[in-house]
């Protein structure tokens, strides 16, 4: 199972009462937080001072609770501040880190809402709005659960909720870094943002950063930013620029290439040289196996000829580097000795 | 479009990997408490809890300004802690996690009958207050403090670290109350410098000096203080609670380290590594032989002892099963546990014809911390030039050419012995694929020989029958016509095109060349899963009659160069 698809299993809000102590206010679906286990983890929950906005998840038996708690202190509230917590439940074992973000949106809401007209503390008399607060509830968690984003609309305002993946920080892309497109960008939809736009266009596995820059006529942070940006959302990869002096070597997956015979179509179709005929899988191994510590790759160039057995070299290392079937060996210049950094 | 800031810092793995502290709470009849943490001295003022309110983006960098120092756990008082960590009874005996914003607190909360048994052993009570104690139950929680990034399965290491000093503990109380009596102790530090009416909030420089006393005072703090640095320096705990209960853990994430900062050591790696495993790889201890022999638990197998003894980098498996007069099994799991536990890793035996060149991701600036380690080894090199001198794939051969005298020549095999340690060379191996026709691997049927398919699995027992049985049969030599009879079928099998390619070649008309090609191609070993030197163990051929075969067929085979994919897992990819 893929740990970051796991749907919300619950959502609930609770409340500190004045007499009752901690108290669920109200779940979807309905009783799935047992009384039991509620009582184990309130003090997670509604916690103690210090700990009130902090995003708190805890693991207890077969559940992972999420929660953000608020404390909203005012003279009207019969203890002169009003607790509550909404909680979203996932399996124990899954990962929550992406929607703690959308629990903190939802608190915000939720607070300026009771800070107007009491929502919360009042939904405990209130039918209705305890009404409300279960379809809201509802929705967030079917919205999320299908579509990983939610509109919501209540008393003139919208809330939009929307799941991002965590993951780390990639890299800040050098000028010399050239894209190379993982997964196609999709222009029409309206996720982009007006710099990727411009951007996408120019990668191509050949143009670097530096050059997109000149040609989208953009500022090299924005692209540089854009880039990276586009790397996090694993559109694209980042390598170096092209070079016939560069040199490549085989990695250890080269033997999937080879063993995967029903992928040899699609590997021929990306390294032949368009509007002729194709190349062979054979040849196009041939060159991959070539690629070795100490031969440049004009070196193989020369010794095969690609334009005769109608590969295109350049598509050859962009399908292996983006494959992972081979990589760049680089050159590490040092001067060894101390007094001589000097004269360089 | 997320804004990554200005300085995109880049997250290693060290920081996920490593604690940020280590607390010990307890929970009875009294209330909770915590007794002790380490660190715990606070870096400059404390931080009250104002950073909460702070906007922070999903992402890293703004995760890193606060979880990175461990300075943010300032922000929770011991207090707050301890009634967080001094969990309910139903959440007893099960993993405790809990996430409060970037810091992920994991532990195994357990409870121990304290008291009521009558041999209040050599700890029983300070001052002579040796009053036995009616029977209560005491919860204890020793609980870690890590990144929130920390992957599960780290989290799951330090809850299992966590489990096993608990139930060291338990053993301990059992045996001789030393629990109770380092509690007590614990406590009257505590009670004796908490001095008049301070409230807790100011009092982080108090606290210092509480857990520096108590450090000083309860052994069972310094096991924690070892414990914490142990696993944030080397990865492996080793420690005797109380004198008498071995605790040792590794975490293998911890132990396995790349030269790329952001990439991990999954444990599975490992697994990967020891299923695929063969007789003819060999074991390369990381550390001096005499070090670690010495580092080996009073209890450990005799067996173990006997390997690293009859240890050298030029034995394979095989012969060191030999050897050491074990079983071959036997010496695959004292290998797999050898190299678990970060001691070993997995090599080809050192023989002249091995291909090395350096790995990828080696540090390559002036004066490194290996660099210096180097020199300090091997004083008359510098690690960069040899490094350089291995740019191009260089055999051990070579390195050694007769021209130098002898006493080089051993040098140079150390300094490779301590290169590989280092994880700075890798061997390349020859790979061969079958490619007669223009459309890719030649598909022909293999033969369904058992014998070697079972090399692949990790052998439970009778291993070693398995394998000589299995050269035995290799070595009954058929009779000519039998063999060429084999080799005919094979031919037939291959489609048309690939007949005619082999045809071209005039080697094919030689009986015994088309004869040894017919045999590797039906064993299956011409699809690039078997690198030369794999060839040469299982069917008993002598390189340079390989060399040759491969030279002759050359317009049918693929060679490719390539670092043996069961040790690649150690290396930066």
């Amino acid at each position: 199972m893929d740990s970051y698809d796991n749907p919300i299993k619950c959502i609930f809000i609770c409340h500190f009462h004045h007499t009752a102590g901690p108290k669920i206010l109200c779940q979807v679906p309905k009783d799935f937080i047992s009384k039991d286990l509620f009582e184990t983890v309130s003090v997670y929950i509604i916690p103690k001072g210090q700990l009130q906005r902090c995003i708190i998840t805890i693991t207890a038996s077969d559940t992972k609770i999420l929660g953000y708690p608020v404390q909203i202190s005012d003279q009207k509230y019969l203890r002169n501040a009003y607790y509550f917590n909404l909680c979203f439940v996932c399996e124990y074992n899954s990962h929550t880190l992406h929607y703690e973000p959308i629990v903190k949106k939802l608190t915000a809401f939720l607070t300026n809402l009771e800070i107007e007209d009491n929502f919360l503390s009042k939904s405990d008399q209130s039918a209705e709005t305890q009404e409300h607060l279960l379809c809201l509830l509802t929705k967030v968690m079917n919205d999320i659960n299908m579509y990983k984003k939610c509109v919501l609309t209540a008393r003139n305002t919208i809330v939009y909720l929307n799941v991002i993946e965590v993951s780390r920080n990639p890299p800040t892309p050098s000028d010399f870094d050239v894209p190379l497109l993982v997964s196609p960008i999709n222009l029409l939809e309206d996720q982009w943002d007006l710099t990727t736009r411009q951007v996408a266009p120019f990668i191509d596995g050949v143009n670097h950063v530096c050059k997109i820059a000149k040609l989208a006529k953009l500022d090299i942070e924005m692209v540089t930013a854009c880039i990276q940006n586009l790397v996090y959302c694993n559109a694209i990869s980042l390598i170096d620029l092209f070079r016939y002096s560069n040199m490549y070597v085989c990695t250890t997956k080269i033997s999937q290439l080879a063993r995967t015979m029903s992928r040899y179509e699609e590997v021929v179709d990306a390294i032949s040289r368009p509007n002729g005929p194709k190349a062979t899988f054979k040849d196009i191994f041939n060159m991959f196996a070539a690629m070795r510590y100490g031969s440049r790759y004009i070196d193989i160039c020369q010794r095969f000829n690609p334009v005769s057995l109608n590969i295109d070299e350049r598509n050859l290392v962009l399908y292996g580097l983006a494959n992972g079937y081979i990589r760049q060996v680089k050159k590490h210049p040092v001067v060894l000795k101390e007094s001589d950094v000097e004269k360089t | 479009m997320r804004d990554f800031g200005q300085v995109a810092t880049f997250h290693t793995s060290e920081q996920e990997i490593s604690p940020m502290c280590i607390y010990l709470v307890k929970n009875d009849s009294k209330g909770d408490k915590l007794l002790f943490r380490y660190p715990f001295c606070s870096f400059g003022r404390p931080v009250k809890v104002t950073a909460n309110d702070q906007k922070r983006s999903l992402h890293k960098e703004s995760v890193m300004d606060n979880a990175v120092q461990p300075h943010e756990l300032n922000d929770f008082t011991d207090d707050v802690l301890s009634s967080l960590f001094a969990v309910k009874t139903e959440l007893c005996g099960r993993k405790f996690e809990l996430k409060v914003n970037n810091v992920r607190f994991v532990g195994n909360p357990i409870q121990i009958q304290t008291g009521g048994n009558e041999g209040v052993g050599k700890h029983g009570g300070v001052g002579g207050e040796t009053k036995p104690e009616s029977p209560s139950i005491i919860l204890i929680n020793i609980v870690f403090a890590l990144d929130s990034f920390a992957r599960r399965l780290i989290v799951h290491n330090y809850y299992e670290i966590s489990r096993c000093v608990g139930v060291a503990l338990k053993h301990e109380e059992k045996r001789c109350a030393y629990l109770s009596s380092q509690i007590k102790d614990m406590l009257m530090v505590h009670d004796s410098m908490a001095t008049g009416s301070e409230c807790d909030l100011d009092t982080s420089f108090e606290n210092d000096q509480h857990f520096e006393k108590i450090l000083k005072n309860c052994s069972l703090a310094q096991y924690l203080k070892r414990v914490f640095e142990d696993i944030s320096t080397t990865g492996k705990v080793n420690i005797k609670v109380d004198g008498w209960i071995d605790v040792s853990y590794c975490v293998t994430s911890k132990v396995h380290r790349f030269f790329r900062k952001d990439q991990y050591f999954e444990p599975y790696f490992i697994d990967k590594c020891l299923e695929g495993i063969a007789p003819y790889h060999g074991l390369l201890l990381l550390a001096d032989r005499k070090v670690l022999l010495d580092s080996l638990p009073l209890d450990t197998s005799p067996s173990v002892v006997r390997v690293i003894n009859m240890y050298s980098p030029i034995k394979s498996l095989e012969t060191l099963s030999a050897d050491s007069d074990l079983t071959i099994a036997q010496v695959f799991n004292i290998a797999g546990h050898l190299v678990y536990w970060g001691d070993a890793t997995i090599i080809f035996p050192l023989t002249e014809n091995n291909l090395y060149t350096i790995a990828p991701h080696v540090p390559t600036e002036r004066n490194n911390k290996y660099a210096l380690k180097f020199k300090e080894k091997f004083p008359d090199y510098d690690l960069l030039e040899v490094m350089s001198e291995f740019s191009f794939p260089t055999s051990l051969q070579y390195k050694m050419c007769p021209v130098d005298d002898k006493s080089s020549g051993s040098t140079m095999v150390q300094i490779i012995i301590w290169l590989l340690q280092h994880k700075m060379l890798l061997q390349l191996h020859t790979y061969i694929y079958f490619m007669p026709s223009s459309k890719g691997l030649g598909y022909y049927k293999e033969e369904s020989d058992d014998d070697d398919d079972e090399h692949y699995k990790l052998p439970s027992e009778e291993p070693m029958a398995m394998y000589q049985l299995r050269s035995d049969t290799e070595s009954v030599v058929t009779t000519y016509s039998e063999s060429m009879c084999k080799a005919e079928k094979m031919f037939h099998e291959l489609d048309e095109a690939e007949q005619m390619a082999m045809m071209h070649i005039p080697a094919t008309a030689n009986p015994d060349d088309f004869q040894l090609l017919m045999r590797l191609l039906r064993k299956g070993y011409f699809k690039g899963n078997h690198h030369i030197e794999e060839i040469m163990y299982l069917q008993n051929i002598r390189r340079s009659d390989l060399i040759q075969l491969l030279d002759k067929f050359k317009d049918v085979l693929v060679i490719v160069e390539m670092q043996d994919p069961i040790i690649s897992c150690f290396y930066s990819q």
